[in-house]
């Protein structure tokens, strides 16, 4: 076992931190509001979205997503959306299509490529664009099935491993905001931070989220874990943006806060894996 | 970054599991009737390393490291929890000897490594002073030939049957600051013990009242330096909490094994299992690696052991509401349920993980 980041993965989240704080954050605030405006901006240059995803060791690319997500949720889930297509060979201006029980959600347009556990499928729909629950600026449609192509079981593991990742990093995020924010609040002439109501909170969150970010790490190199990380960044994700969100108290309910859309974002996310596990 | 076990932690790992399949699992019934000290089991398992995983070959242990050790703790919990929280004292007592002790205390460390003592205690809490542990009053007096030993302490591991005991006392009524912990013989006069407390679960496990009255020590029975204690207690209970961690996976593995034999399992109660482990074997690296894991190891004693408390009731429900009643797992319920105070209550973790969040960026 070794547990330390290698220096390569260092470097990438690093790189990933700064354009992240810089530019991304403020980005996936605005965009949100704007679904339209979403772009790859500052993020194709840094080579993210040519990752060939490798089913033998996806720790490369589940760093990158873990640290992306906590900026730019949506454009994390184009990192999974490029990486799976490519593998497939489907051509990358597709959807990523996700089964739930009675429709097809796809994120990033409208027909495109559906990946199913017991022989995946390509899928053509006309969509209903209405304004989701989360991850808006990835334009997300919903239709009905109309499955059209062969199958890729070889990417069902990562899609979950992906989304499981995505998840973790919302999550990581609300807790930052949370943190920061109990740091900073001052009630009843102390900073909530200093009231054990609000320390033991932030400890469950903190433990929620490590635990669920070492296990895609440990799925990304077993991927036969990738379900289980999968559902445990699910139970995470939701706990902690909850929690996160109750932390900023009114201000939390505002989209003045990020952490509102973490919220909405992981679950989101979160429904859209229903199909997944 | 490599989040597999290395082939000398898996042969660990397989050689727990045979002691638990072969020594422990078949037992566990006859032992929870009894409440019998297992004697001859605790030997067993002395003879084949486990009472010093991560303690040097050369002073008779296995020398496999703390990921090691955690892993062993898992499976001799799943054969039966009540033996490994004697295990986990056991292994704990063995390291502080051989981080503190002189060459005297050292000698104590190959006859539990052996087998020829069964077991150690660390004497820490007091009636009046659980979480708090610096609120202690046991008091060691100095005198011309060393110190004078009075005190009573309680909840005490194996305390009746130990081979040496680490006593924490304050010297000459002093504060904090002279709180010393020192190593004291079985065989020294003064020593008694109270009736094992009736316990809801660990039956197995002895658990009593040790009171020093008047013990006379020499003046080299203190491990490390007069007041050094209190940190040395600190340390020893961070590393504690991997044991208790891996105790409570290693029962929460039993209980899924359990209840799956006859109902379906919804994964998601094994994948808070996968993640409560991933913590605990982060801890036992960051440990293993002489790097700090004091936060480390909160996290991961918090979640397993609260993991493994509702997975136990979570099967409890499952397996009741499919018609099938077991008297295991009604077991594992009561044994899993004390993970969550011993070795610091989940509160005492939570102010751990709080007070460190404070100072850095997450």
């Amino acid at each position: 076992m070794r547990f330390e980041w290698t220096e390569e993965l260092s470097m990438v989240r690093e790189s990933i931190r700064r354009i992240g704080a810089s530019e991304l954050a403020l980005r996936a605030l605005t965009n949100d509001h704007k679904p339209n405006m979403y772009s790859r901006d500052g993020l194709t240059e840094l080579g993210v979205f040519d990752l060939p995803w490798d089913n033998d060791d996806a720790t490369l690319h589940v760093s990158v997503l873990l640290e992306l997500a906590r900026y730019d949720a949506v454009s994390a889930m184009d990192v999974v959306r490029a990486s799976l297509l490519e593998a497939i060979g489907a051509p990358m201006d597709a959807a990523l299509g996700f089964p739930t029980k009675n429709a097809m959600v796809s994120l990033f347009g409208e027909s495109g490529v559906l990946i199913q556990k017991d022989g995946t499928h390509g899928f053509n729909g006309t969509g209903e664009d209405a304004q989701s629950l989360g991850l808006r600026a990835a334009r997300p449609v919903r239709s009905s099935l109309n499955l059209t192509m062969e199958t890729f079981p070889e990417c069902y593991s990562g899609l979950q491993l992906g989304c499981a990742s995505v998840l973790v990093g919302i999550a990581r995020a609300a807790l930052a905001e949370g943190h920061g924010y109990a740091q900073e609040r001052v009630q009843f002439g102390k900073r909530i931070a200093d009231f054990q109501g609000t320390q033991f909170k932030l400890a469950e969150m903190m433990t929620r989220v490590e635990a669920a970010e070492l296990l895609v790490l440990q799925a990304a190199q077993n991927q036969e874990q990738s379900v289980l990380a999968l559902e445990y960044a699910v139970f995470a994700s939701l706990f902690v943006t909850d929690e996160a969100l109750q932390l900023h108290g009114g201000y939390g309910y505002t989209s003045e806060y990020a952490v509102e859309r973490h919220f909405r974002d992981a679950r989101f996310l979160a429904s859209l894996c229903s199909g997944l596990t | 970054m490599e989040l597999k076990l290395t082939p000398r932690q898996l042969d660990v790992q397989t050689l727990a599991d045979r002691m638990a399949s072969e020594h422990l699992r078949p037992f566990w019934r006859e032992l929870e009737r009894s409440h019998a000290f297992p004697l001859t089991t605790l030997h067993t398992l002395a003879v084949h390393g486990l009472m010093g995983v991560n303690i040097p070959t050369e002073l008779g242990g296995l020398g496999a490291g703390v990921v090691a050790y955690a892993a062993a703790v898992q499976r001799i919990a799943w054969g039966d929890p009540a033996v490994a929280v004697t295990m986990c004292v056991n292994n704990m007592v063995a390291e502080v000897v051989q981080q503190f002790g002189n060459e005297r205390h050292q000698q104590f460390i190959p006859k539990l490594m052996s087998g020829a003592s069964n077991s150690g205690s660390f004497c820490l809490s007091e009636a009046g002073s659980g979480s708090d542990a610096a609120a202690m009053q046991a008091n060691a007096r100095r005198t011309d030939s060393g110190f004078v030993l009075n005190g009573n302490k309680a909840w005490i591991t194996s305390g009746q049957y130990a081979g040496a005991y680490l006593v924490w006392a304050r010297v000459d009524g002093g504060g904090k600051d002279s709180i010393s912990v020192f190593f004291v013989d079985k065989d020294t006069p003064g020593i008694s013990f109270g009736s094992p407390e009736a316990k809801m679960g660990q039956h197995a496990s002895n658990t009593v009242v040790v009171s020093f009255d008047d013990v006379e020590l020499s003046a080299d029975a203190v491990l490390g330096e007069v007041g050094q204690g209190f940190k040395v207690a600190m340390m020893a209970l961070d590393g504690g909490r991997i044991g208790i961690a891996s105790q409570a996976i290693g029962i929460a593995d039993a209980m899924i094994d359990e209840a799956r034999a006859v109902v379906d399992v919804p994964s998601n109660w094994s994948a808070r299992l996968e993640a409560a482990r991933m913590l605990v074997w982060r801890a036992a690296y960051l440990k293993e690696q002489k790097k700090p894991f004091t936060f480390e190891a909160s996290m991961a004693k918090l979640h397993a052991s609260e993991t493994a408390c509702a997975i136990g009731d979570a099967m409890l429900l499952a397996t009741q509401s499919a018609g099938f009643d077991s008297q295991l797992l009604d077991k594992l319920v009561r044994d899993a349920r004390v993970t969550r105070i011993y070795e610091g209550t989940s509160e005492v973790q939570r102010i751990v993980i709080a007070r460190e969040m404070d100072k850095r960026a997450v």
